[in-house]
Parts: C-alpha cells; structure tokens; sequence
C-alpha cells in the first residue's frame, strides 16, 4: 500500500484546525478550506497590486495589503450590527401599536407588488410573415434582382457582404421586405440618404455553418413612394460596390 | 493610513469623532459620569491637538473646558497617545506585569474566604479574568496576555471552556475589532446575582487591597445584582450560571405575564346546517357535542386571572372553516388517550434516509395530515401522511363553473386530477432551515440560509410572498397558534414579529448578545420565547416588544423551546443535552433533566400536557413524567425573590427509547395522543 502523501498547505490547514479545537471534519473540509485559502489570498494581492500601481511603486508593500485586506472585509465579511443599533431600531419599530386586523378577508396577503403572485411574463407579438427569406442567387440579374420591393437599397456594404456571405440556402429565395411596425414613423422621417442598418430575418432553418451577424433590413415603406425615390439613387451609388462584393461572394461560395 | 486622514480634517472634526468613538465602544454606558474620566479624556484630547500642532483649537478647547490650570507638560498617564485608548474602557494605567499577581491574590482570596460565601465570591473569577486578559491584549501585552491564559484558563468553569478557547485566538488588538465575543464583553457588563453579606466582604476586602487594576475592572464591567437572603451554595449557583454575561437581575424578570389561556369563543355551530341534511351526521354531532363542550368550557369562564384579556393583541376571526376545524379537534380529543406513568404513548418513527447532510429540518401538521422537510439544497418536499392525496387548486377558468354556494366548496375547488401523494416547492436560494405549517394548514412557511422567509400556498402550491428584512440567514420561523402572526429568529441577533399581510416586520425583538437559534409562541400567542447562542431564553411580549423575562442557565446555545399545554411552564433545550423547565410566573428555574448524550433538537409536550419528549442527536427519544413535576411545583408558594430548589432528573425520566442510528428531527403528538417522530438515518 502507498502512503498517502498529504502535501505541506494541506498538513497546515489541518494543523490550524487542531489549534482551532476542531477534531471532527471530513476530509473535504481541508480541500474547500485550501480553496478558500487561495482564492481569498489571490483576491487580495491582486487588490493590493492594484493599489501599488495607483500608488506609483514598483512593489506590492505592507500597507498595500493592509488596505486591500480592509477594502474586502468591510464588503465581503460583514458582520451583524451591533446591539445598541439593534435595541434603537427596535425601540423605534416597537413603539408604533400593533395594527388592527380587518374582518372579513381571504388570504390575508401584503399588497400586490410585495407578493409573488403577478403574472411574471409578458406574451410577445407574433409577427406575420411577410419576409424572412433570403436571396442571393439573382446575382445575375443585377441589381434588378435586388428591386423586389424596394428592399435591398438600403444594405450597407458591410451587411450586404455579411447577407451575402451566410446566405447558403439551396433554393434561390426572395429578399423581401421585413415590415417592422415600430420603425415606421422612424423611417419615415429620415428621408435622407443616410442608410438605416438593414434587417435580414430567416424564418427557415438555414444551416448556418458560418456564423450569421444578424444584420438588419430596417425598411418599410409607409408609402411606396417615399422610399422609392432616395432608394434608387442609394442603389446606384452602391450599386458597383455591391456588384464587386457580391463577386467576392460568390467566390467565396464556390 | 488613516490617522493622516484625521489629521487632514482633525480641526473640524475632533468633537465628531471624539462622540463617535465613544459611542463605538459604549464607554457612555460603561464608565458613567465619572469625573475623573471626563477629565482624562479631555486631556487626551488635547494631548492629540498638541501632536497634531492645532494650536488654536487646544487653546479654544482649554478655554471651554476649563483647562486652563493644565500645564503644558502635564504628565499624563497613559501608555498610548491614541484618543480611542484612552477613550476605550480598556485604559490600562497599570503595569502589565502586575495582572498576573492581581489574579492570584484575588484568587487566594475567594477561596479563603468562609464556605457559605466562597462559592458566590467565586463568581467574580471569571469575568475578571476575561477583562484582564482582554485589556492586556488591548494594550499589546501580547505576551501577558497569553501567558495569564495559560496559566489561568484552565481552572475557569467547565461551561466557559468554549467562550475561552475563542478569545484565546484574539490576540491582538486588531483581532479585537469586529470580533462579537470581545465586543459584548466590551460593551456589556457581567451580571452577578449576589447576596448582601458576600458583596459587603467582597467591598471591604477591594478597599483594604486597594488594587487598581482588579478594582478598575470590576467598577466597570461587573454589576451586582444584590438580594437578601442566604448565599446561594454552589449547586444553586451552577444551576443558573452559564450565560455569555452573567445572570438574570431581579429588573429583568419582574413584569407580569399572562401565561394562562384566554377564554374560548363560544363555537356556535352555524344555524343554517342544521336545516341542511346533507351532512346529516355533523348537524346532528354539534348538538350532541354541545352540552359536552359546555363543561370544557365553563371550566375556563371563572376568568383565569393570569390569562389575556381576549382583545391584548388582536388577533383574526374565526372563519368558519376553522371553528369546523376546532369542532372537529374537540371531537378527536375526546378520543385520546390520557397518558400517564402507566400508559405511554405509541410512537411512530419516520425515518428519512440518505438524508445525512441533505435534510435540515422538518414538520408535521397541527393535524398530522401533512409532513414537510426542508432540505440543504433549498427545496422543500411536503408528503402526506394519510390516505387523501395532495391536490391543487383548480385553474380561473375551472373555478368560475363551481358552485360556491355548496357546503364543500373547498373541496370542489380542488383539482381531483392532480392528485399527489409529494410536492416539491422551489424558491429558495440556499439551505432551508425551517419549516412552519399555518394552523389552518392551507399556507406554509420557510426560512432559508438566503435570509429570506418564504409563504407557500398548500393550495396552488407556488410561492406566495418573499419576506425580506433579515439580512443574515434566519434560522428559525413559526407560525402563531392562531394564525396570522409568525415570528422569525436569525442570525443578527434579532428575532422579529411579522404578519402574514405585512410586508416588513411589526416587532423587532433585540437584546440577544449572540444569534438568535429558535423561537416559539406562547399558546395564547401573547408572548414569543426565544432560546439563543449566548445561552439564554428570553421571553418577549408580542405587544411591546419587550422582553419580559430573562432565563439563564444553559450552558451551550439553545436549539428548542416548547411551552407546556397549559401555558405556565417552558421547557428549553439546547447543545447541553440537558432539558430545563421553567415557571413563567416569576422566571424560576423548576427542574434540570439530564440524560441525552448529545444536543437534543426537538421537545413536545403530549396534548394533555402529562408527558414531556425529548429527542436528540445521540438517536434516542427521552420521556419524562411532567405531570408529577407539575405537581409538586404547585405546592411550593414560590414568590419573586425566592428561588424553588431545583429538581434533578433521575425520578422524572419514564422511558427512553433508542432507534439504530437516526438522530431525532422532530417530535409531534397527534391530537389522539400518537407519538410521530421524524429522523434522519445516517449509515454508517
């Protein structure tokens, strides 16, 4: 048989423990209180590193420790407070009488928001479908394929290449417009031509084996009209960039 | 670090901080309107402005505090120049070298003096002892300090072997900081019960000796509490002795109590069942049941002068499920069996296994339907111990269709189909200490490590209200007998007074020096009892919130109370393995059991209150014979001052029964007088 060989910290645990009076304990004990030992002792030389550094000094000092051994106790090791506090705050609450109790109830409750009794969730709107597919293989027709709607303007490079990127789907699907009620008076204002981040969402299961940044198509169309206008000259003006991305995309694809 | 930052704002701030360290070690309370302390503490004052070079302020300070005769170079003694030393309780002007001689002569003393008074002078060992060692260590004779310990730790009374081993860590004055135990000596003083003969010998020898230090200390952290009568010898004195600071004064246990049971209500059966003959079995019960309640009943109508006037606290109606409830407890204690001497009662035993560890508490019903444990790991299983299952209530939609006119509308409310023989509430974020079963048994409660108090639906089974005002785990909650009040006990000394419908405590019931461990209603829900780890039990008035008695005598921390039927006596137990029996009429100690081998846990008295149980760690249920004990406790005209001798054990105990290895949890009579045990089977 081999002697279990007990290293040196834990043989110094169990020494405290003795001089603590403590002769029953189960072996975890030592493991836990070796734990904790470590954990604490790292916390506060970290703190103490911390103060050094604030201090200007190139050590950790005595009076680094001390203060980061202070700054823990009052947070972490807080003891209950002490007995003349205690007899002055019950002085205080016992004086007022003991109130009356009404007849004639159920359960006899605190008001509403102390109990747990609310219903603790709220049900979320379900949206129609009106999008949620994407399209990527109409590269070739240009930019035409990106017109389904007014739609596509509005991605950035940088969402489009990343749409572009994760859209592995099989079939060739439409980018369609995600019509998102809050955004409508927000959109409609920012009649400019600066470009709201665009939304995609997939309502098919699309493998994503590269990871999807969720880009956003932001766009609805209070008035068809509206947007149509600034819409085109922002495919214009990306058009090319969109063109030589998409390019890169397709390489990427293959 | 920080006497720079009172330098920084010392001219503004010295009167602020002279106040805040004063009160930081209750020197108001300690050391009185000595003048000479004033006026060492003034010069203390000063000599720190003079450190500091504030001139203007030391002159304004002289001026004010007419210290203008006080040189410049008045000597002052002290061996520290920080204000809070000399602030503190713990100046020591003495030599520390000298503690040691001081002790011994003291010592010589006591034990020469003659035998009827040795034993009380005896008294005063201890607590000096306790104050030398702590103003060495204060003033950094580290040295001293430890070698008197040594030297004299060891012949201190058994029962403060414990409280010494943990001031023996504290050995330096950083230690002491924060540190409970050194702050309630500090701040508290130690309570002798003395006779007027030992304490004018005790006076005469202080004078003649003259020694400073001895004198100093008992000036200010001793107080006699003088009597007349004989001195007490040393069996008296052991009995009472124990407490974390000393005995009861005579102040403490001298408000009345009302520990008798208020008048029932007159439970009239409703009139409109008897019309009904659905039930015609419980119209026709009450009828037959009546004259024979009327004399249960007038027994108590020639009023009880020692029980509550019915409107002291007010309490709920009676709905009229719970006077159903009541007609029906009357009914079943009507078949009980009396237990004596001669007929002990039956005991069922449920062990809970592979629990070691897992279980921390559990509970059964006031009707013994219903058992709850809580568990280490924050659940809390309820399980039912008769043949109908646990149902939940049914849904909104489900309750619209039901008839609420119908006489059992609260069983239709219930859902048949979910229908369980154990249910798990989640909800707690740590160990759950206790478990506590409302009397109409249709709400629960429990107290966590997570210092929150939770109430549970036992109907809808899901957590109602999340109590939070302790802010350190609560170790125990009951509910009041008759419902709507229930009481907590936690670890910051407090224990608190709460009803269901508020959300933040009624009373706070403070004064414990050390946890409060458990907590119990008097039946007439007047008055809670609380058993602590500074080894007293205390009795609170509900309506005040003050503590209307202080009992003193355990010599471990307290784990369970339990008053007796009739609501005169308390019994307590605690890690001491010994059960003490107490008269609340005046706070007497009436009766010692010893018998345990290991902390007992868990008391009850049998429903016609002639058998006291007690179970505990070593694995046994102990019964003891309370109606005797009763007995001849009626006989003696006890009065405020005199002291009953106190029973011993050997006669009392009737049988004692021993399970494998299943340390007792909980002990509850039936209302038929059953016995049911609840332990935990540890293995091996």
């Amino acid at each position: 048989m081999q002697v279990k060989h007990i290293p040196k910290d834990a043989q110094v645990i169990m020494s405290i423990m003795k001089d603590m009076g403590i002769e029953e304990y189960e072996p975890r004990v030592i493991n836990q209180l070796l734990e904790f030992t470590y954990r604490y002792i790292t916390c506060i030389l970290d703190d103490a590193r911390v103060f050094a550094n604030h201090a200007k000094k190139k050590v950790i000092d005595l009076e680094d420790v001390k203060l980061a051994v202070q700054m823990t106790v009052d947070r972490a090791f807080t003891t209950p407070p002490p007995r003349d506090i205690l007899l002055e705050v019950a002085r205080t609450k016992n004086n007022s009488p003991l109130p009356l109790i009404k007849p004639h109830c159920g359960l006899r409750l605190p008001p509403d928001r102390y109990c747990l009794s609310s219903c603790n969730y709220r049900l979320k709107n379900n949206k129609k479908p009106q999008t949620k597919q994407v399209h990527h293989h109409m590269m070739s027709g240009g930019n035409a394929g990106y017109m389904n709607n007014a739609v596509t303007s509005h991605l950035t490079h940088g969402a489009l290449s990343a749409a572009g990127v994760k859209l592995h789907n099989k079939q060739p699907q439409s980018l369609s417009l995600v019509k998102r009620q809050g955004t409508l008076a927000t959109v409609a204002r920012t009649q400019t031509i600066t470009i709201p981040k665009p939304v995609i969402k997939f309502s098919s299961a699309t493998p994503a084996s590269k990871p999807i940044a969720k880009p956003k198509i932001q766009v609805s169309a209070p008035t068809g009209n509206v947007l149509n206008t600034p819409m085109k000259v922002e495919v214009n003006d990306v058009s090319s960039g969109l063109k030589r991305k998409l390019d890169e995309e397709y390489d990427m694809l293959e | 670090m920080f006497p720079t930052n009172n330098m920084g704002v010392a001219r503004g701030w010295i009167g602020e901080s002279l106040i805040s360290c004063k009160m930081q070690s209750g020197v108001l309370d300690s050391v009185g309107n000595k003048l000479a302390s004033d006026k060492s503490t003034l010069l203390a004052v000063l000599q720190l402005l003079r450190k500091y070079n504030l001139k203007n302020t030391e002159e304004l300070l002289k001026r004010e505090a007419n210290l203008t005769d006080v040189g410049s170079t008045e000597e002052i003694p002290q061996t520290d120049s920080e204000v809070s030393s000399v602030l503190s309780a713990y100046k020591s002007e003495g030599d520390p070298e000298v503690y040691e001689g001081a002790y011994t002569e003291l010592k010589r003393f006591v034990e020469g003096a003659l035998d009827i008074y040795k034993h009380e002078l005896g008294m005063i060992l201890y607590p000096v002892f306790v104050h030398m060692y702590l103003e060495l260590v204060y003033n950094g004779h580290e040295g001293q300090a430890i070698q008197l310990m040594e030297r004299f730790g060891r012949d201190q009374e058994e029962y403060y072997q414990a409280d010494l081993k943990r001031l023996s860590h504290v050995t330096k004055k950083d230690h002491m900081k924060g540190n409970e135990l050194t702050d309630t000596f500090k701040s508290s003083e130690f309570i002798i019960r003395m006779s007027r003969d030992t304490l004018s010998i005790l006076k005469r020898h202080l004078q003649e000796k003259k020694h400073s230090v001895v004198l100093n200390i008992i000036q200010e952290h001793l107080y006699f509490d003088m009597y007349e009568g004989v001195a007490r010898n040393k069996q008296q004195i052991e009995a009472t002795a124990g407490a974390l600071v000393g005995e009861a004064t005579r102040q403490d246990n001298k408000a009345k109590v009302y520990y008798g049971l208020p008048k029932e209500p007159d439970i009239q059966y409703l009139p409109v069942e008897e019309e009904d003959d659905a039930e015609g079995d419980g119209t026709d019960k009450p009828k037959k049941k009546k004259p024979k309640k009327d004399p249960l009943f007038s027994k108590k109508t020639k009023s009880d002068p020692n029980a509550p006037p019915v409107d002291r606290i007010p309490l709920p109606d009676l709905k009229d499920a719970d006077k159903l409830e009541k007609v029906k407890a009357l009914r079943e204690a009507s078949k009980r069996v009396t237990l004596g001497p001669e007929t002990l009662p039956s005991i069922c035993f449920y062990t809970l296994l592979n629990s070691a560890g897992v279980v921390t508490s559990a509970e059964v019903s006031e009707d013994s339907s219903l058992l709850a444990v809580g568990f280490a790991d924050s659940f809390v299983k309820i399980w039912t111990l008769v043949p109908q299952k646990l149902r939940a209530m049914k849904s909104a939609e489900q309750l619209q269709d039901i008839d609420r006119e119908a006489d059992d509308v609260l069983v239709r409310m219930m859902d048949d189909r979910s229908a369980e023989t154990s249910r798990i509430l989640h909800g707690h974020n740590g160990p759950v200490y206790r478990v506590a079963f409302s009397p109409d048994r249709t709400l629960l409660l429990s107290c966590s490590e997570d210092t929150t108090v939770r109430l549970w639906s036992l109907q809808t089974w899901t957590c109602l209200v999340c109590y939070k005002g302790h802010i350190f785990p609560v170790w125990d909650v009951r509910f009041a007998p008759h419902g709507y009040y229930f009481a907590t006990a936690g670890h910051d000394k407090t224990a608190r007074l709460w009803a269901t419908d508020q959300h933040q405590p009624l009373r706070i019931l403070a004064g414990h020096f050390s946890d409060v461990d458990c907590i119990q209603f008097h039946p007439n829900s007047n008055y809670v009892a609380t058993g602590s780890s500074d080894r007293t039990v205390r009795l609170w008035d509900c309506v005040t919130g003050n503590h209307v008695r202080l009992m003193t005598g355990h010599k471990a921390p307290v784990y369970s109370l339990c008053f007796s039927v009739e609501g005169r006596f308390l019994a307590s137990a605690g890690a001491d393995s010994r059960v003490l029996l107490w008269d609340l009429a005046h706070g007497h100690l009436l009766a010692e059991l010893t018998g345990h081998k290991g902390p007992i846990h868990t008391l009850a008295f049998s429903r016609d209150g002639h058998i006291l149980t007690s179970g505990s760690q070593d694995c046994s249920v102990k019964l003891w014979d309370f109606s005797r004990l009763a007995e001849e406790m009626v006989l003696e005209d006890v009065n405020v001052s005199h002291n009953p001798d106190i029973k011993n054990s050997d006669s009392y105990l009737l049988r004692s029964y021993g399970t494998k290895n299943s340390a007792v949890l909980h002990l509850h009579f039936t209302r038929r007088n059953v016995l049911l045990t609840v332990g935990i089977y540890e293995g091996s």
